[in-house]
């Protein structure tokens, strides 16, 4: 089972009075759905783990929506929902969750993930995109294409 | 015949002996009350105990101002041996994988039926939640989108998609938590009867080709064919370990309905060697659990997944070992 941690990352976030945050990022597969998913723990310089309102709004993030427009609860971030194309929408549709807390599949610390349920389809329609389909190597393709989609929500450092 | 099955679990309970952990008392406390006894219901959680204990214990031992000053998403529960209790994995299943841990010497069955089973033991902490450990705070809100987060990747894992769930309305999917919180089965399964998979009379009987089910789920014109299913959602606990998850299909290559000894011996062969000969006999003395009960292993993990399943649509299989 594919995992890579990478070393605890330090943050700091001039808003929060600089406040220096630890991060530790794990990319896990999702036995579930099937691709890898994005899990991560963020504390305090005490150990304490960091509220998810503080989370969200650290450089950890830099996200295309305005915060605005994103349910933060305590637990979890929601998007704002989409009505169905049913012929009868509901008026107050269900959020889709964005960011969660769950179990580490391996460790079984508690964690934030991104939800990893419209992954395959977002590298799907980047994939497709592609002027030449790919035959050999997808796999490294797909990976790569994930860590774009993913960038796009987390800062990734380059090195 | 699915319905019964349901009603009893739904029914089920497991018997929970709680102590409060000496050090969480302040001096001031009675300590004559040293135990509360719960019959707490499988398909819930430890959080919407927490009412309870709090009326019929917490606020008999403490004074009032001990009593005002206690905040209960501080609290948490281990076991004797240090095992910290999970929110939000439902209470049937801390039973049942703390039992094939605890006795893993014995055999988890009582051996006469005049023998009740063994309550398990937790020690209730009113301050210093393990945050590493413990998802943070137990509030219904998390204990909620926990849930609902669990039964949606069970209906990605059964059709390729959320979609059964995610069309349900929000006053739906909120009766499905209301259903749990109340511990109501009509007001539960008259949402979880459009998500979960029923075992269709007309589904493929041994050696025919099965249907192969449409990209949405639907095929053959059977909805919500617990044998159409991409996988069963099942998770295997072993003790002291990470859940083991994987693809479950409920059918075989060859159309059979795969059981539980297929399922078995293909992902644990050490612990249950495969081959007709060995079903329900298993000389190595590997047993399972689900719903408090010793499945055959001829058992059918489509129909596993339509009958036996939690509130969440999770079949847990916990594993232990006789000597």
């Amino acid at each position: 089972m594919p995992e890579i941690p990478d070393d605890p990352a330090m943050f700091s976030d001039p808003q929060l009075s600089g406040t220096r945050i630890t991060v530790e990022e794990h990319i896990v597969y999702s036995p579930t759905f099937q691709v890898p998913a994005f899990y991560f723990t963020a504390s305090d310089s005490s150990g304490a783990p960091l509220p998810l309102p503080q989370v969200i709004r650290s450089t950890l993030f830099h996200l295309p929506l305005p915060l605005s427009t994103l349910s933060i609860h305590q637990h979890t971030v929601d998007l704002p929902g989409t009505s169905s194309d049913l012929p009868d929408p509901d008026p107050d549709p269900a959020p889709l969750p964005l960011l969660t807390q769950g179990e580490h599949p391996t460790t079984g610390r508690a964690c934030w993930y991104i939800h990893p349920c419209e992954t395959s389809a977002a590298v799907k329609e980047l994939l497709d995109h592609r002027a030449a389909p790919i035959i050999e190597g997808w796999e490294v393709e797909w990976l790569r294409v994930w860590f774009v989609i993913l960038g796009r929500v987390i800062y990734l450092r380059s090195s | 015949m699915v319905s019964l099955f349901r009603q009893l679990v739904w029914d089920g309970t497991v018997p929970i002996a709680i102590k409060l952990a000496p050090t969480s008392l302040p001096t001031s406390s009675d300590r004559l009350l040293d135990t509360y006894y719960i019959q707490a219901p499988r398909i819930s959680y430890l959080p919407l105990l927490i009412p309870e204990i709090r009326k019929n214990m917490c606020d008999l031992v403490m004074d009032e101002n001990a009593a005002a000053a206690v905040r209960e998403e501080d609290w948490w529960f281990e076991t004797e041996n240090g095992g910290v209790m999970k929110w939000h994995w439902p209470i049937g299943l801390l039973y049942d994988a703390h039992m094939v841990t605890a006795f893993a010497a014995e055999s988890y069955f009582p051996t006469s039926s005049s023998t009740l089973a063994a309550p398990m033991t937790l020690l209730l902490h009113l301050t210093n939640p393990p945050t590493d450990k413990l998802l943070m705070t137990p509030s219904l809100d998390t204990l909620k989108s926990s849930f609902m987060s669990q039964s949606k990747e069970a209906d990605f894992l059964r059709w390729g998609s959320t979609r059964r769930m995610t069309s349900l309305r929000k006053a739906e999917q909120d009766g499905l938590w209301d259903g749990i919180r109340e511990h109501n089965f009509d007001n539960f399964w008259k949402v979880a009867s459009k998500t979960f998979p029923h075992p269709n009379p007309s589904s493929p009987s041994l050696g025919s080709t099965p249907p192969t089910p449409n990209p949405d789920g639907s095929g053959a014109g059977t909805t919500n064919d617990a044998y159409a299913v991409r996988s069963v959602p099942i998770r295997l606990f072993l003790p002291d370990s990470p859940a083991l998850q994987d693809l479950y299909p409920p059918l075989m290559d060859n159309g059979v309905h795969a059981t539980l000894g297929d399922l078995l011996s293909s992902h644990l062969p050490l612990l249950f060697p495969g081959g007709k000969s060995s079903q329900n006999i298993n000389l190595h003395g590997a047993y399972i659990v689900v719903q408090g009960i010793e499945p055959p292993l001829d058992a059918e993990i489509g129909w596993l997944g339509a009958s036996l399943a939690g509130a969440d649509g999770w079949v847990n299989v916990c594993i232990g070992l006789r000597t």
